[in-house]
């Protein structure tokens, strides 16, 4: 973790509310019956308000806790790193001020999700499908379309991912937008998400 | 006052179990070296006892119930899922007919196949489950700060497990009076992914919002202020042969890497 | 000298429009107990913020004028080294609880680890605060499963155990029921008697003018009124500025208007009853 790397205090305090939200989220897509994941949303807005090495920190620790009650998601960890670094490039270059452009952007975490996702699992299980519900698409894929193992694999879980994707990226969104102004102002990429109202009253005297 | 409990901290902290009371970084060599013997293993004449003696283990350091709850639930699905998946997967070529239920015939290889990845990931499972089931995170916590890791990142792991506990008591709350002011929460998979969105809004707002306060309290308590901390709550160091044994499980694991490659 | 001294102090929170404190000019002295009342949005929150460095360290924005404490300027201190010795207690008691203890005799304990304490000196301060505050049937629980007013406690204990020379103290009984906000009171009169200087931010005006040496009553980011206690609140004219008078006072003037004045405005009850005795 950052030893070395300074990180800012109000950051530091965000990061275990990061790893909990992405605990939650999960925990509430459960308890509506949701066939999704939604364990993202953490570590997109804390990557997206306080930049990389936060970003990185939330995904890791909250595999990590994941791995303690099942020890091989600390595999897939690095699927949740890529999305704190995704979405703390993405936070930089704005594109989280729009929501047309925040929609679009879950496309990429998908293929982070699926791609990357269905690429540890190929490995993991010894070239063939997982235990993940994607499976449950992947298989048909490949008995009955005859689609190589890997191909079906990665179309069911990028499938399934993009759901998820969109319903995270459109929290994220919402969440990114109703943070209070003086609460962003503390943050390292906070003032990207500041309105432009609020702004001009720091121009005046 | 309880002078018991206040002169608990006076000594080292001690349960008079042997797995337990092993220094956290000596029981994280061990495990870690076990689960990597598994995934390099990857076969079952190795992997069942592996997974057979984590169980052992668990149960000797009385804490079978902890273990279980979570290793039961992954082997269930991991051998389900797997055993079926491999026999969909190979069911051609040089394969002996094996048993037959209901009209699905399975075959030999595929089920030793699919026993082999089994216990690689169960053996991997086990021993980490194992870890964790027998080690509280504030003392493996402890114990990388006595190596030198900031007390930032205990506080971020520790802290995080404490908001997980926080806001899963309250998500259940809020979406209990979702439902009492009439967002649905039943109904088509579209209406309910709607109400995920006011629930977990004002859950996390209200996290956001709480962090700023935290920042404040914690540093009244000196959390920022660079000294060199104390501990009231301590473990006994890793002694020599507690060290001696994690060099031995490594070993151990550096063994099974030759035995694959010479196999 | 002075312990803090506030001269012609002016302070904006970033992307606000207003001026959160407004040319204020203070002394706060060595071992004397401060009550700041005033409507909310006043700048009382504002002002302890400046006294502990979190302006303009923490919150940034734009300060102007000299804040020294100890005789060194706000800014020219260390945040972290400043907050670890000024003591702060506020109104939450959720956020307050650090939430990586187990048990409270632990969580009382960690300002001292984190101040670098010897492991014997912490258990017997520790021990003290406890018995001190009356928290001691408490201490083997886990402090994230107390209630409100229990957790409030524990943060009292937690502040007072680092044995600062100053504490600031922010409307700590606002989220309590009645049994927590008794508790509280009883710490603070624990607390007066150990001559710390204290700044006490309150509403319930009581509580104010029954330990409070000065008072300041706060208004639009300015300092309305200030002064010993007695000649502040029962000064009628602090109502105009959302500060609330005690029951004691609001009683005497109410006697004077029926042109049966008692001897002095009283503040507190123990004050009015013998002033009424001695009018019969």
């Amino acid at each position: 973790m950052a030893n070395k790397i300074k990180i800012d205090k109000l950051s530091l305090f965000l990061i275990p509310i990061g790893i909990a939200v992405n605990f939650i989220g999960g925990q509430i897509a459960l308890l509506l019956k949701l066939p999704l994941y939604l364990d993202a949303i953490g570590t997109i807005v804390v990557g997206a308000l306080c930049g990389v090495v936060p970003g990185i920190i939330v995904g890791l620790v909250s595999n990590v806790l994941n791995s303690i009650s099942d020890p091989i998601t600390l595999f897939y960890a690095i699927l949740n790193i890529m999305f704190g670094i995704a979405a703390a490039y993405l936070s930089k270059k704005g594109v989280f001020k729009s929501f047309g452009k925040t929609l679009l952007s879950s496309l990429l975490f998908a293929l982070i999700g699926g791609g990357l996702g269905s690429l540890m699992t190929w490995v993991l299980y010894g070239f063939d499908f997982g235990t993940g519900t994607s499976s449950i698409f992947a298989i048909p894929l490949h008995e009955t379309l005859g689609l190589p193992k890997f191909l079906s694999q990665f179309i069911a879980e990028f499938g399934m991912d993009i759901f998820d994707k969109v319903l995270t990226v459109i929290a994220a969104f919402g969440i990114l937008q109703a943070i209070p102004t003086r609460f962003l102002a503390k943050l390292p990429l906070g003032k990207i998400y500041i309105k432009d109202a609020d702004l001009a009253l720091e121009d005046e005297d | 006052m309880d002078s018991e409990f206040i002169n608990s901290f006076r000594s080292y902290q001690k349960t008079g179990n042997f797995w337990l009371d092993l220094n956290p970084i000596t029981k994280l060599n061990i495990c870690l070296a076990f689960a990597f013997s598994a995934l390099i293993m990857l076969d079952w004449r190795y992997g069942i006892p592996l997974c057979l003696a984590c169980c052992v283990v668990a149960l000797l350091a009385g804490k079978f119930k902890v273990f279980f709850d979570m290793y039961g639930k992954v082997c269930m699905i991991v051998i389900l899922f797997v055993t079926i998946v491999r026999q969909i997967g190979m069911r051609t070529g040089n394969v002996t007919p094996f048993i037959n239920i209901f009209g699905w015939q399975w075959y030999l290889e595929s089920f030793v196949a699919g026993w082999d990845r089994i216990t690689f990931i169960l053996g991997f499972s086990g021993s980490l489950i194992l870890f964790f089931a027998t080690t509280p995170m504030r003392d493996l916590m402890y114990s990388f700060e006595q190596l030198g890791m900031s007390h930032e990142n205990s506080f971020i792991m520790l802290a995080s497990m404490q908001n997980i506990i926080d806001l899963k008591k309250a998500s259940v709350t809020i979406l209990e009076s979702q439902k009492s002011r009439g967002i649905e929460t039943d109904g088509n998979i579209l209406v309910r992914a709607k109400a995920f969105f006011p629930t977990l809004g004002p859950l996390l707002l209200g996290a956001i919002a709480s962090t700023e306060e935290k920042a404040i309290a914690m540093d009244a308590r000196a959390f920022s202020v660079k000294r060199k901390h104390t501990f009231l709550r301590e473990l006994a160091p890793a002694s020599t042969t507690q060290k001696t044994l994690s060099i031995a499980a490594w070993v151990f694991c550096a063994a099974t890497l030759v035995f694959r490659f010479i196999r | 000298m002075a312990k803090i001294e506030l001269n012609d102090v002016s302070y904006k929170y970033p992307y606000t429009k207003n001026q959160a404190l407004r040319k204020i000019s203070y002394n706060f002295e060595s071992g004397k107990f401060y009550g700041i009342i005033g409507e909310n949005g006043g700048g009382k929150t504002t002002l302890c913020n400046l006294i502990r460095g979190l302006v303009p360290h923490f919150y940034k924005g734009k300060l102007k004028g000299d804040v020294l404490v100890d005789g060194t300027d706000i800014r020219d201190w260390n945040l972290d080294e400043l907050s670890a010795q000024i003591g702060y207690v506020f109104q939450n008691p959720f956020t307050q609880i650090s939430g990586i203890k187990e048990t409270v005799f632990e969580e009382v304990a960690l300002g001292l680890e984190n101040l670098g304490v010897p492991k014997e000196e912490i258990i017997e301060k520790v021990t003290n605060v406890c018995k001190l505050l009356k928290i001691d049937d408490l201490i083997e629980n886990n402090p994230n499963e107390l209630s409100g007013g229990q957790r409030q406690r524990v943060a009292f204990a937690s502040i007072i155990s680092m044995e600062t020379e100053m504490l600031i103290i922010d409307e700590p009984t606002s989220q309590l029921d009645p049994e927590g906000t008794r508790d509280v009171f009883g710490i603070i009169k624990t607390l007066k008697e150990s001559n710390k200087t204290i700044i006490l931010v309150e509403h319930k005006i009581d509580m104010i003018a029954e330990y409070c040496d000065e008072i300041l009553v706060m208004s639009k980011g300015s300092i309305a009124f200030s002064g010993p206690t007695h000649e502040i609140l029962s000064n009628p004219e602090i109502m105009e500025y959302g500060a609330m008078m005690p029951q004691s006072a609001i009683f005497g003037h109410a006697m004077a208007d029926a042109g049966k004045p008692l001897a002095r405005i009283p503040i507190t009850l123990s004050e009015a009853v013998p002033l009424v005795k001695d009018r019969r």
